[in-house]
């Protein structure tokens, strides 16, 4: 008799264990894949804040080019709106934003005057930053990501995971384009 | 190829890296204290009266353990102690300083590195930027976890930025695989090896110095004179010189592998490997006018090598071959040759399509303010004459003699120019807006702040003329931005000629009142003013300096011609200082 309930009270101590060794291994990853998003959060911000600048910038010297400019606007506002919950939407909304900014210095490209202005010039380099910048940050969150989702689908972490509420993060896909090289040169 | 250039795969390998470093050269260096206790007590055993041959001249355990024991712990100490310093000395070597905000291709190399900190998940690396013409670029890490990214001048201010984000990315490829720190402590050894060296070197010109005297022999009673402790020497350093020789052999060969991972990772971070194969060779193409260092150890730091030595010693694999492989990624029609010749004809044109931006700036009429005080108007003043009048933020002002009245804060010029100058409490002077109170040496106008080549430059509005900074005007004379108009060139050119037979060097006396000293000197800027001298022999160019705000004066023009004699030296592969 004594050595079942020995044997059960090590069971159960034994489980406990493995529950919370699986559970703070699981809360450390988790928190990577968060530490991850927000640092694309605030690369995406970055970008959010420089294309105000940027539009008046090219305003003056495209005029004409009404239509692009404001797809810019229009594309920034809603990436805005989207709500940092929805991986999938917000990556959606960013991938297109990129896209206008594309449209845009595709179009630059027959005003040297506009290429040629300081201020254009230093607004040129943060944007082309900034779009590098997310590219990284996106990359090192979808392996963050990847690496947690792997984690949590494993056995015996799986079971556990389930229990505690754990789910899966979504990755922040890019658009197929963008996994070609892009170089846009503007020297 | 995609499994084994992953970040991650790479850093996990580090450590086991990195601990394998360490177990070699610690048992290197065990290997070599062993055997010079050994040596030495075979010598001793050999040079004493007692011809007591079947005396043990082996080794016991306990010694091994003993002389193991010491070497580790002077190793460590020394290792401890030579990488605490090794960052600081080897950036203050290099001339090393944290890049300017406000210079607009620091700025894209601070962005670069921001944008690899992402990448790579390696947060704590500190940039720096060495004032040197060639295009180069290093990492240092030491044992604590402080990282250092190096690059040139010449890298900053040639390279587009794709170039420059390769060879940036390579060296955090080198970062990652943990290259950065067996290379630290690989100079950290050869240090000691040298050290040891010249310690024995200068122990055996003593001991040639010592057997010479009869005392010597006369109380050692040596069987072969004072030839015996000579002989224990060089023993001693043809053991040591073996020992370093494999040593070097053993990193030079891991060193080149390490090299093409590097260039691997660079590509993979960035997707394009032309661009790090165009900075290789802009490297390989570019004369080699620097002056870093030729220190061949510190070498395995670097993107490329210091020298032109290729050797089995040789730190890195050879330049063609790095650049045939990246052509390789990017299939690329055509043989290295061809690939060189292109990048050359790339700069050739890049060269030709300078733009000639005009520093004259066009003179504005200056707003001219009037200032109420006890009871009077005073003025007219500058905006910039404000800081100096004693302004108080309630007092009246008005634009012009038929301005509106309005108490200084006001005037929003007044308010934006007093709050971007840094003074906020007070309208006055204070260290941080100096800068905004330099005035024209020779017509007494205010100073202009400029951009010129990427870096702040202060222009007079009046006569044209230039004041720079010495670290702005080194910057300036590496990069290659500006273009030249006819006159310059045909005057540059004439200034050449002149060069050629120039071996004097006449002081012009002092004549200009140093602007920057003027303001924070006053008194003393009167008695101590700018020297008007030549640039150099090889640029007889008129310049005014003042040796205390290492601040330069040039007439309209001069600065071009300075950046154009320059170049020309430069391209005869005649300069070896910036």
């Amino acid at each position: 008799m004594l050595f079942m309930t020995l044997f059960l009270l090590l069971l159960i101590v034994a489980v406990t264990a493995v529950f919370i060794i699986t559970y703070n291994k699981l809360v450390v990853l988790r928190n990577r894949v968060k530490n991850a998003w927000s640092q694309i959060d605030v690369q995406l911000k970055r970008r959010y804040d420089l294309i105000p600048n940027l539009v008046e910038v090219a305003k003056r010297y495209m005029a004409h080019e009404k239509d692009t400019l404001e797809a810019v606007i229009k594309a920034r506002m809603q990436a805005i709106n989207v709500s940092a919950e929805d991986i999938k939407a917000k990556a959606q909304a960013e991938n297109f934003l990129s896209q206008t900014l594309r449209s845009l210095f595709a179009v630059s490209e027959n005003y040297p005057d506009l290429k040629a202005d300081r201020q254009m010039m230093q607004l040129h380099e943060e944007l082309v930053s900034t779009e590098n910048r997310i590219a990284f940050a996106r990359q090192f969150y979808n392996d963050e990501a990847t690496l947690f989702n792997t984690h949590l689908q494993q056995f015996p972490t799986n079971i556990i995971g389930d229990m505690l509420a754990f789910k899966s993060f979504d990755l922040f896909e890019a658009e197929e384009k963008a996994k070609e090289a892009v170089k846009v040169d503007f020297s | 190829m995609p499994g084994r250039f992953n970040f991650h795969e790479i850093k996990r390998q580090k450590d086991r890296r990195v601990a394998l470093l360490f177990f070699l050269s610690s048992l290197g260096y065990i290997i070599a204290g062993i055997s010079v206790w050994w040596i030495t007590k075979a010598y001793f055993y050999y040079s004493s009266n007692e011809h007591v041959r079947n005396l043990n001249i082996g080794l016991s355990i306990k010694e091994v353990l003993i002389v193991s024991g010491i070497v580790l712990a002077v190793l460590f100490i020394n290792w401890m102690f030579v990488l605490s310093k090794m960052l600081s000395s080897t950036i203050s070597r290099l001339n090393g300083e944290p890049p300017d905000e406000n210079d607009k291709y620091h700025r894209v190399f601070l962005n670069i590195i921001e944008e690899l900190k992402l990448a790579s998940g390696i947060s704590n690396i500190t940039p720096y930027v060495c004032m040197d013409r060639a295009v180069n670029a290093f990492t240092i890490s030491d044992l604590k976890g402080n990282i250092v990214i190096g690059v040139t001048e010449g890298a900053v201010g040639r390279l587009s930025r794709q170039q420059l984000e390769a060879v940036i990315a390579h060296e955090m490829g080198h970062i990652v695989a943990g290259d950065s720190v067996s290379a630290s402590v690989f100079v950290a050894m050869m240090n000691i090896y040298g050290a040891v060296q010249r310690a024995i070197a200068g122990a055996m010109k003593g001991s040639i110095y010592i057997s010479g005297a009869s005392g010597y022999r006369a109380r050692h009673r040596e069987r072969d004179g004072g030839g015996g402790i000579l002989l224990y020497l060089v023993v001693l350093l043809v053991v040591l010189t073996v020992l370093k020789f494999i040593n070097m052999l053993l990193v030079f060969v891991v060193s080149r592998e390490r090299e093409f991972r590097a260039d691997a990772l660079a590509v993979k971070v960035y997707r394009n490997p032309l661009a790090l194969a165009e900075a290789l060779a802009v490297i390989a193409i570019e004369s080699r006018v620097s002056q870093l260092s030729a220190d061949e150890t510190l070498s395995t730091l670097f993107i490329a090598p210091l020298s032109d030595k290729v050797s089995m010693f040789s730190t890195h694999p050879p330049l063609k071959k790095r650049i045939e492989v990246l052509l390789g990624m990017a299939h690329y029609h055509g043989t290295v040759e061809d690939f060189l010749k292109e990048v050359e004809k790339k700069h050739e044109i890049r060269d030709k399509n300078r733009v000639q931006r005009s520093m004259f700036v066009v003179k504005e009429k200056a707003e001219e303010y009037f200032v109420m005080q006890a009871g009077k108007w005073t003025g007219p003043f500058q905006l910039v004459d404000l800081m100096t009048v004693g302004l108080s933020w309630d007092a009246f002002v008005k634009k012009g003699q038929d301005g509106d009245p309005k108490p200084a804060v006001e005037h929003p010029e007044i308010k934006e120019f007093v709050f971007s100058s840094g003074a906020q409490r007070s309208i006055s002077i204070s260290e941080s807006n100096v800068d905004k109170l330099l005035r024209c040496p020779k017509c007494d106008v205010p100073l202009k702040e400029a951009d010129y080549e990427g870096t702040v430059v202060y222009v007079c509005g009046e006569c044209g003329g230039i004041l720079v900074g010495k670290r702005s005007l080194d910057k300036i004379l590496i990069r290659k931005e500006q273009g030249f108009s006819e006159g310059i060139i045909e005057e540059g050119n004439r200034i050449i000629k002149i060069s050629k037979n120039m071996n004097r060097f006449p002081k012009l006396g002092r004549v200009l009142v140093c602007p920057r000293c003027r303001i924070v000197r006053p008194k003393f800027a009167e008695k101590s003013k700018m020297f008007r001298r030549l640039f150099s022999t090889y640029a007889p160019i008129e310049i005014d300096v003042c040796m205390r705000c290492m601040l330069y004066w040039f007439d309209l023009g001069e600065l071009e011609l300075l950046q154009y004699v320059m170049e020309h030296w430069e391209k005869e592969g005649r300069l070896q200082r910036v």
